[in-house]
């Protein structure tokens, strides 16, 4: 998650298209991003308030940490990503490593049971695939769409979506 | 009241545990099939912990393998007032240590089962390991020992003795009759063998260690700070799927987390003879010609290792 977060800081700071956005980002290392994410000895432990107190301190990025307490449809989760994907912003997703790892590695993971959160960084997509940046494996990797939607579809249905401030959006 | 009729419904009751775990616990656990207990509602909490494996560097992840699922506590929900209780983070973290535990003695027993030969061939100077070459030296050289001899000793030998007396009696090693302890079955066959008496004794040591693995422990404080390191070694192996380069400093945090008090200084002072003496005997060999020196494992040993199936079941989800 820290590494997540970590991505979007960097690459509002760095790659974003407008200038704007790029220039009045401020930097956060992983260490500094740690004093708003909790992280316990059992992995983090990501509330609204960590996220409204991140926010506070990346202005003029806004994160927002949505949860859906239902399984919602895997349209509505591809809705919201192409929604910010079109505004140029990617999107963390808490996805089920074992599922993903399974569909990359193609080794039969999942049979054993179980499920692993984990924080992935959803940067592109199309009719076939989502492309994520893992901090487990590697930048731009694909993920056919029904893999990822299954993989998403676990405990409360989480994403950590990235708005800008509104004076920056209109740019 | 029924817990069909209580307030908290079973979704509800789930969605209250799914943010006990989300916001207090942490992202490893995963809630299992939800049981009922009286007017609770009980998720049991699993984990199949992640171990990201890195390149030959460190540096770069470049897989990920999961080990096998388990239990390591509990959400309980009141399906009355839908309060939650759950197991403490402390003992859930101690159970998922016990989880590593289990995967890493796996993989000591089956170094110390297929490697045993290598291992007798270990100069020890501890002195836990003395009362066993003195028993096997004894018979091997002397036929018998008077159990007279022992209980002439302090009363702290004597005890000393006697349990390792036990020890290699389990191992088939000795027995004892009628007030003498003599050698058993896999010692006469080594004593008729034509090699020399230290060759016997490296042969019966060898026995040892083999047979010894259902006894890990007390096979890991005979072999101490080698099993520690050369275990230490053949795990990274078997969570990266190649032989990785370790430093020296790698291994001297694995004793600092090993041993304690003045025990842990000096088995870190006597690191560097220790990893000589382990490639003295093929366990690990070092590699100083690009840069600084690293150690590597043997690949005879790995394959050895991956012999021992029944060993390392415990294993088998991170080697598939």
């Amino acid at each position: 998650m820290v590494y997540c977060v970590y991505m979007l800081i960097e690459y509002c700071r760095t790659v974003h298209p407008v200038d704007l956005v790029r220039d009045t980002t401020p930097a956060l290392n992983p260490e500094e991003i740690k004093d708003f994410i909790k992280v316990r000895p059992m992995g983090w432990a990501v509330d609204e308030n960590d996220i409204e107190a991140l926010s506070t301190a990346v202005s003029p990025i806004e994160f927002e940490l949505r949860e859906f307490e239902r399984s919602p449809s895997t349209q509505k989760l591809y809705n919201i990503l192409e929604d910010r994907l079109e505004r140029e912003l990617p999107t963390i997703a808490i996805v089920d490593a074992i599922q993903i790892q399974e569909q990359r590695t193609n080794r039969n993971i999942s049979s054993n049971g179980g499920q692993t959160e984990h924080a992935v960084v959803v940067v592109g997509l199309n009719d076939r695939d989502v492309y994520l940046n893992d901090p487990w494996g590697g930048m731009q990797v694909p993920v056919d769409r029904d893999t990822f939607g299954e993989a998403w579809d676990i405990g409360l249905n989480r994403l950590i979506t990235m708005s800008l401030q509104s004076t920056l959006e209109d740019h | 009241m029924s817990i069909q009729n209580a307030p908290i419904d079973e979704e509800r009751a789930q969605i209250k545990a799914q943010k006990e775990l989300a916001h207090e616990i942490g992202n490893l656990p995963y809630l299992g099939e939800m049981e009922r207990e009286d007017n609770e509602y009980v998720f049991p909490l699993h984990v199949r912990l992640p171990r990201v494996i890195f390149d030959e560097n460190r540096q770069t992840p470049q897989d990920v393998k999961f080990m096998s699922s388990k239990r390591v506590g509990e959400i309980r929900v009141n399906a009355e007032s839908g309060e939650v209780n759950r197991t403490r983070i402390h003992d859930i973290k101690s159970n998922i240590r016990q989880q590593k535990r289990v995967v890493e003695e796996a993989v000591q027993k089956a170094l110390v089962r297929s490697s045993a030969r290598k291992f007798s061939k270990l100069p020890f100077p501890e002195l836990r390991y003395t009362p066993i070459l003195d028993i096997l030296s004894q018979l091997l050289i002397e036929g018998l020992i008077e159990e007279a001899e022992i209980e002439a000793m302090s009363g702290q030998y004597e005890r000393h003795y006697k349990d390792y007396i036990e020890i290699l009696e389990e191992a088939g090693l000795v027995r004892m009759n009628d007030g003498q302890v003599e050698a058993d079955d896999y010692l006469i066959e080594i004593e008729a063998r034509d090699a020399s008496p230290p060759e016997k004794l490296n042969a019966a040591i060898a026995h040892f260690f083999e047979e010894g693995t259902n006894d890990i422990d007390t096979i890991r404080q005979i072999l101490g700070p080698y099993l520690t390191i050369a275990g230490y070694y053949y795990m990274q192996v078997l969570e990266s799927g190649e032989m990785p380069r370790v430093t020296e400093d790698e291994f001297r945090e694995q004793l600092d987390k090993t041993y304690t008090g003045s025990d842990r200084e000096l088995k870190k002072f006597k690191l560097a003879h220790y990893l000589i003496q382990l490639e003295d005997v093929g366990l690990l060999e070092s590699d100083d010609e690009d840069g600084p020196r690293t150690w590597e494992g043997e690949d005879d040993v790995w394959n050895d290792i991956l012999r021992e199936q029944d060993l390392l079941e415990p294993a088998s989800e991170i080697i598939a």
